[in-house]
Parts: C-alpha cells; structure tokens; sequence
C-alpha cells in the first residue's frame, strides 16, 4: 500500500512554479462522473469479467467520490483515485459475485453473438485476454489492465495503485511475461515497462 | 500478433463494448438504485443483529465485572503538515526519527522539530524502503531479489542479501523486523518467508508456504504471514522457523501488525480482526464501514491500533473494548489521499499522495 502520482488535466491544473504546489480548479462531479463513466466500466470488465459486476463497481467507485466529491475534486488526479477504489474493490466484488457473473457473462455472450458476429468475436478475444490477465496475482493485473486499457506510463499506474514507480514496472515485466506464455503471444520486453 | 498489440487492441475494443452497454446513467438513478439495495441489506443485517445481540446481552451481563473501564478519551488531531514534495510512497518510524520514501530517495524527519534532516539516495536504484530496525534501513529490490542493509547515519550500503531465488525477479516482498531477525515474505510462485540473520546480514532459514504471502508482521514470539486472497494467515514460531499454525481470517486481507498481544489484519471488505497468537483464533472482528472501506493500512503504539482505509479515513480502535474509538479524515482540506501509515515517536505519520507528511497528535 505504497505511493502516489498519477494522470494531471492540464486545462484543469495551475501549476505555481515557487513551490511546486499545484492548484486544480474543482470540476463538477457530473462531468467528472460522465466523462469517466465507461473507462471504469472497462476497468471493472477486465478485472471481473462480468459487465454486470463491472458497471455495479463503477458506479460503487462513483458514489464514494461523490460522497467526498468536495476534497477529491482538489486532487491532481480525481480519476487515479476512483479507480483506485475500483481496482481494489473489483477483489472482493469478483470473489462476491463470481457466479452470478459467470451466468450473466454468457447471456450477454449470447446478446453479442445475435448482434454482431465481428463484435462478438473481438469480445471473444477480449474476454479470453481479460481472463488470462486475473489469472495472475491480484497487483500484477491490476497493473497490466491499467497499462492496456489506459495507456498510462508506469509512474501514473503506480499512483493509482499505491506502489512505487520501480515495483510497476516489475510487476508489468513478470505479468507480460507469464502472460504471453499463457497466450502464446511474443511478449515483446525490450524495457521493464 | 505480439503480446503489446494484443494488449492494446483488446483494451480499445474493451472501452468500445463498455459503450456499448449503453450511454452513462443518470447518476440520481444510480444513487436511488444502490439505496434501495443498501436498505434491503440493512433490514436483513437488523434482523441478524437483534437475533445475536440477544444472546450476546445475556453473555455480556454475566461478563460484567470483567469489563474495560480504561478508553482513551480522544481521537487526537493533526499537529503538523510537513511539506516535503515529490511522490511519497512509505513511512517508516523508529527511535531515531521518521523515514519518509521520497521517489528514489529515503528523507528523515526528526519528530522534534518536523524538519527534514537527511536525505539519502536509495542504492540500488528501484529499491523500495521496507522496514527499520536494529539500527539500519532495510531496502527490497523487488526487481533483483534482494535485500539492501544501510546504515541510517551515512547513507551507505552495509550490506545487500539475496533471497533464495531472487533472481527470478519476485513479484512482491514485504518485511517486517521482530524476534531478533528481519522477515522477507516474496511471491515467487508459491514461495514464503525468509530469515535474515541481522548479526550475519545472511538468510538464516526459508520457510516454504502453501500460498502466495502478501505482507507481514512479527512480535518477539511470532511471526504472522498473509495471503491475500487464500482467506489463511499463517503463524511461524522463530523458535522453530516452523509454520505453527494456518489461521482462517477474511479472504483479501492486506495489512497486519502487532500490538497489545495480538495482530491485527486489515481486510478488504473493511474489517480488523483481532487474533490471538495463542489459541491461532480470530478473536474479534472490529466494523470500520463506509465506503471504500478496505482496510488498507494498520499500525500500534502498543497501546492503540491505528487503521487507515482506502476512503482516507483514519481510525483510532481500542485494543481491550475492540471498538473503533474515533475516526476522521486527516489528509487536510487541500485534498490528498493517504499512501501509508506508521506508528513513531509520540505521533502517527501519515504520507500523503501530494508530498505532505502528516503528523497527527494522538493526545492532542
């Protein structure tokens, strides 16, 4: 339970060179809340595999914000703190609801599958990757979601998940590597990032 | 296709099927959806309530004479904000002042004065600061396996230790010092904990365990390992670097530490259990509620327990009545979120995700 950092909006931030303190202008919670809203449902599909489960963790994540909207809407990075409630919920939210997941899982395969072949296919994919990812050890995931789904540098996913910059990029290395074993994928490790 | 490319197309078609289930509801909505279920929750929590706490009234009655007169009067209040900058990620307290982890650098505070004394660069670069004791810092490299021993005064390199193993790049290491040696659970494939012999600054003894340890805590008699998400803590004795007991505790559990007799675990679901080290049994279960509950950090001053959860609030718990005795947020109205805990020098330091060490008075 280490660390800190994370992704700044530069159109919300003032940054006073002085003291290296930075001031964010507070942002509405509604437009936090839409703008957010589906990343962390994609976030909470990755580390639950339920849409279900992963829309209930999203909007658990969103009610705690809006209940403390007023201090998180300070932070630097309102978004690495909702999902850092996420990703740490999704934990116990997967072992709560894993077999009812496991059910509602399959009928929205089966809605997918008369909606869109191609669609369901990708989702296909996306589910046996997501699948593989929250079989390796809980940070390791965590990590490697943020990394796929957001795209952040490591030093933005340390923030979110409350460890050291170094100890993402050792999680990322090993779980990339595991990962790619399990898949059959080259796993590309030119960095430990 | 390549892992990375792989990974990037399903994390895109992801945040496409999530829009796909629709556009984002009405946040009103969503709050009168989970109130509804919050109440429904409620009404069958009451109702299990009034059933065992009409069995416990009768068993407290006949307890009467046995019951704890002493609690603190206060939660205490924050007595300083200590202004150090960059990415504080761990707090470290002991005698000889507070240990802040400061990006790649380890910062000292002394408790008297709330200053900055000492800045000391973390060698090898990537280390994370895991404990302090027997008069040095004690570094994890998490990357090589390794122990890293530096004196505190001078900043230098007294000794590095490998784990068994180590090579092979362990996911996690964690570290506590207690019973005349320094603990290192790592996670390299179903491993376990390693003793390290601080007179010799070498492994003593490996002790193998059936899961994944996650974080640990050692008074002078014991030695309590997580594991996340197994629902087992497991209890080594020092005295035969044996596994002495497997003790069921709350699946997702992810801090413990020592104090008045007991460990006490954090768990995800917001609870602190209390185990007795003695019978190897969850002794009491203390509620700390709310939202974002996960009990993320736990420390003592042998007199209190101190929890903070992933809401950024700050419990004080009573160990001899169990119960939460105040509560509140602590990180100031600046906005921060609490990154980690630790029990010093008359105080509870606590850093904070904007660069700030905060001191909280538990007198004050």
């Amino acid at each position: 339970m280490i660390c800190s950092g994370g992704r700044q909006r530069r159109d919300a931030v003032m940054s006073d060179p002085s003291d290296q303190l930075v001031y964010r202008l507070p942002e509405p919670f509604e437009r936090f809340y839409e703008r957010e809203y589906h990343s962390l449902v994609g976030l909470g599909y990755a580390l639950t595999g339920s849409w279900p489960a992963a829309e209930d963790l999203a909007q658990e994540a969103f009610l705690a914000a809006h209940q403390a909207w007023q201090r998180i809407s300070r932070y630097e990075q309102p978004g690495a703190w909702v999902r850092r409630v996420a990703a740490n919920r999704a934990v116990s939210l997967r072992r709560r609801q894993l077999a009812e997941a496991r059910s509602l899982l399959r009928l929205a395969g089966r809605r997918l599958l008369g909606a869109d072949a191609d669609q369901s296919q990708q989702a296909e994919e996306a589910a046996d990757f997501w699948r593989a990812v929250r079989g390796l050890p809980r940070r390791q995931a965590q990590a490697i979601a943020l990394f796929y789904l957001e795209g952040w540098p490591t030093a933005e996913i340390a923030g979110v998940l409350g460890c050291s910059d170094a100890t993402v990029r050792a999680h990322l290395h090993k779980g990339r590597r595991t990962l790619a074993r399990r898949l059959g994928a080259e796993p590309e490790l030119g960095g430990r990032s | 296709m390549n892992l990375d490319s792989r990974g990037r197309q399903v994390g895109q078609v992801t945040r496409q099927l999530a829009e796909a289930r629709g556009p984002v509801p009405p946040f009103a909505l969503v709050r009168r959806r989970h109130r509804r279920r919050a109440w429904r929750q409620a009404a069958l929590v009451a109702a299990a309530v009034i059933t065992v706490a009409a069995v416990v009234t009768v068993q407290l009655r006949q307890q009467a004479s046995e019951e704890v007169t002493s609690r603190p009067r206060s939660f205490g209040r924050v007595a300083a904000s200590i202004r150090i900058g960059g990415q504080l990620s761990v707090v470290r307290a002991d005698a000889a002042g507070v240990w802040v982890q400061r990006d790649r650098e380890v910062v000292r505070v002394d408790p008297r004065t709330n200053q900055v004394t000492a800045r000391l660069p973390m060698n090898p670069s990537g280390s994370d600061l895991g404990a302090v004791g027997d008069g040095s810092l004690w570094l994890t490299h998490i990357a090589q396996g390794t122990v890293t021993r530096v004196d505190p005064a001078t900043g230098r390199t007294v000794a590095t230790i490998g784990v068994p193993g180590g090579d092979n790049a362990p996911v996690s290491m964690s570290m506590a010092v207690g019973a005349g040696a320094v603990w290192v659970d790592y996670d390299l494939g179903g491993t376990g904990v390693v003793r390290i012999d601080p007179a010799t600054n070498t492994v003593a003894t490996a002790v193998k365990l059936a899961n994944t340890p996650a974080g640990l805590a050692a008074s002078d008699r014991a030695v309590m390992v997580l594991t996340s998400e197994s629902g087992v803590a497991y209890q080594i004795d020092p005295a035969t670097n044996r596994v002495a007991a497997s003790i069921p505790v709350c699946r997702g559990s992810n801090a413990v530490a020592y104090a008045a007799g007991a460990f006490w675990i954090g768990c995800d679901e917001g609870q602190l259990l209390r185990i007795d080290p003695v019978t190897h049994r969850v002794a009491a279960t203390v509620g700390l509620g709310g939202q974002a509950g996960s009990a993320g950090w736990v420390a003592v001053d042998g007199s209190v327990v101190w929890v903070a959860n992933l809401g950024d609030t700050l419990f004080r718990v009573d160990p001899q009545s169990n119960t939460v005795v105040g509560s509140g947020s602590v990180t100031g109205p600046a906005g921060s979120y609490i990154t980690d805990l630790a029990v010093g020098p008359g105080a509870v330091w606590l850093t904070t995700s904007q660069g700030t060490l905060v001191r909280f008075d538990p007198d004050g």
